[in-house]
């Protein structure tokens, strides 16, 4: 019975403290829809580390495709349209556009100003850029967020999709995945700006690391 | 096949119709939500086919359009006076900005006029739907869906499938609006689908919320 209580009382603060994918959704979009010094936005709650550096080659493909299906959306369609493009040069272009914005990641994240966030209980991935035009935390400079998890079983990514995708299902289709695309107004310090949401769906088999459902909220 | 008795049959047909499930408000509003998406979502369709209206819809005789479009431009035209209110100045009066809005009523009657469209209304339930497009055929089309003022299920689906729970979303006495954009694929065209949900208050407006659909090129 003791040993019971005693098991009931460790147990109590792990459930008091587990959070669910909504807490989670909702915990960013509080926290990265805001006007702060640069700095504020790595300051994170308890249960949040900071990834190891040498995991890059890991993470960085769940940010960078998005620009990879941006550019694909726009080479289908000009394949499409205009008889100037070559169908055959099209797809390698888009997987081209896709590579040129890892490496472009890969040096904007080593100027420290991008950091990747780990959750420590649930492995969910928060990756914030905050101060990419400035050299001092205390200035502003609108955030850009992506959150996901990297395993596609895991309920964070039916979680982003019901709270941040639209249910239509014919989005354009490209060779490396879809998206949805949102802005909206918003007023942060008293000022208007452009929230831009984006739910990105990247085929997971086209390269090592890509999380199923990536959500990106970036004020502009 | 042996004959069933016409007094059982009239029996049976009863029963049929009593287990039937009848349909809920929830489930008619659904319908009614995919049959305007069916309808407007159409990229390549030709322009005249946006004008025949959808079964259970009626095009409001071109006589009553003005009147059912004021009604619409009237919470259309909320978003206009939501943007002067978010303006750097912010000097002008509730009441200056509300003159300014009937003043856009008059002109997005005038636009209307002058543009291809029509006016359909949904006979069940009573909610309108207005098809335009500014002459480029399904480039720019525009469908406005407003449920009736007590058609709340309609209003809530509609909200549910096409709002986005935007942190800090600019709200005014004029009303917010949530837009989202989407490339899609219909038809074996792509194109880019504009989704916009307004929302405004009983003062401002007879019609507490509509969706508005637009088609763009990609």
């Amino acid at each position: 019975m003791t040993r019971l209580f005693a098991g009931l009382v460790v147990l109590l603060p792990a459930i008091a403290t587990a959070q669910t994918p909504l807490d989670v959704i909702t915990f960013v979009e509080t926290h990265c829809v805001r006007s702060a010094p640069a700095g504020a936005f790595y300051d994170l709650p308890d249960g949040w580390k900071r990834a190891d550096r040498s995991a890059t080659r890991f993470w960085l493909p769940s940010i960078a495709v998005e620009e990879g299906i941006d550019y694909a959306a726009f080479i289908t369609h000009q394949i499409e349209v205009s008889k100037e493009v070559d169908a055959e040069r099209g797809w390698p272009l888009t997987v081209e556009a896709y590579e040129d914005q890892l490496s472009d990641e890969r040096s904007y994240t080593r100027s420290d100003w991008q950091r990747l966030y780990v959750h420590r209980d649930s492995n969910t991935h928060l990756f914030i850029g905050a101060g990419e035009d400035t050299d001092n935390p205390d200035d502003w400079f609108p955030p850009r967020c992506y959150l996901w998890h990297p395993d596609a079983d895991n309920p964070l990514a039916a979680a982003i999709t019901a709270r941040w995708d639209v249910p239509f299902g014919d989005r354009l289709v490209t060779g490396l995945g879809q998206a949805t695309f949102a802005w909206n107004k918003v007023v942060v310090e008293g000022g208007e700006m452009t929230l831009e949401s984006r739910v990105i769906r990247p085929y997971t088999d086209f390269a090592e690391g890509l999380a199923p459902v990536i959500l990106k909220l970036e004020l502009r | 096949m042996p004959r069933i008795p016409a007094s059982l049959a009239a029996i049976s047909t009863a029963a049929l119709f009593c287990v039937a499930p009848v349909p809920s408000a929830a489930d008619a509003a659904n319908d009614l939500l995919l049959q305007v998406e069916a309808h407007c979502i159409q990229p390549g369709r030709a322009f005249k086919d946006f004008l025949v209206p959808p079964t259970g819809w009626d095009a409001v005789p071109a006589g009553e359009v003005r009147d059912h479009f004021a009604m619409a431009a009237l919470t259309i035209s909320a978003w206009y006076g939501m943007d002067r209110r978010g303006e750097q100045d912010q000097t002008e009066t509730t009441a200056e900005i509300q003159k300014s809005i009937a003043k856009e009523i008059e002109r997005d009657i005038e636009d209307f006029n002058k543009r291809e469209g029509a006016v359909f209304r949904h006979g069940a339930s009573g909610s309108m739907l207005v098809v335009e497009t500014d002459g480029r055929g399904w480039f720019h089309m525009t469908c406005t869906l407003w449920p009736s003022a007590g058609n709340e299920a309609l209003q809530q689906h509609i909200l549910n499938r096409w709002t986005l729970p935007i942190p800090r979303a600019k709200t005014s006495p004029f009303g917010d609006v949530r837009e989202t954009s989407v490339h899609i694929r219909r038809n074996g065209v792509p194109a880019k689908l504009k989704a916009d949900v307004y929302r405004v208050p009983v003062e401002v407006g007879p019609v507490p919320l509509y969706l508005e659909l637009t088609l763009l090129p990609l």
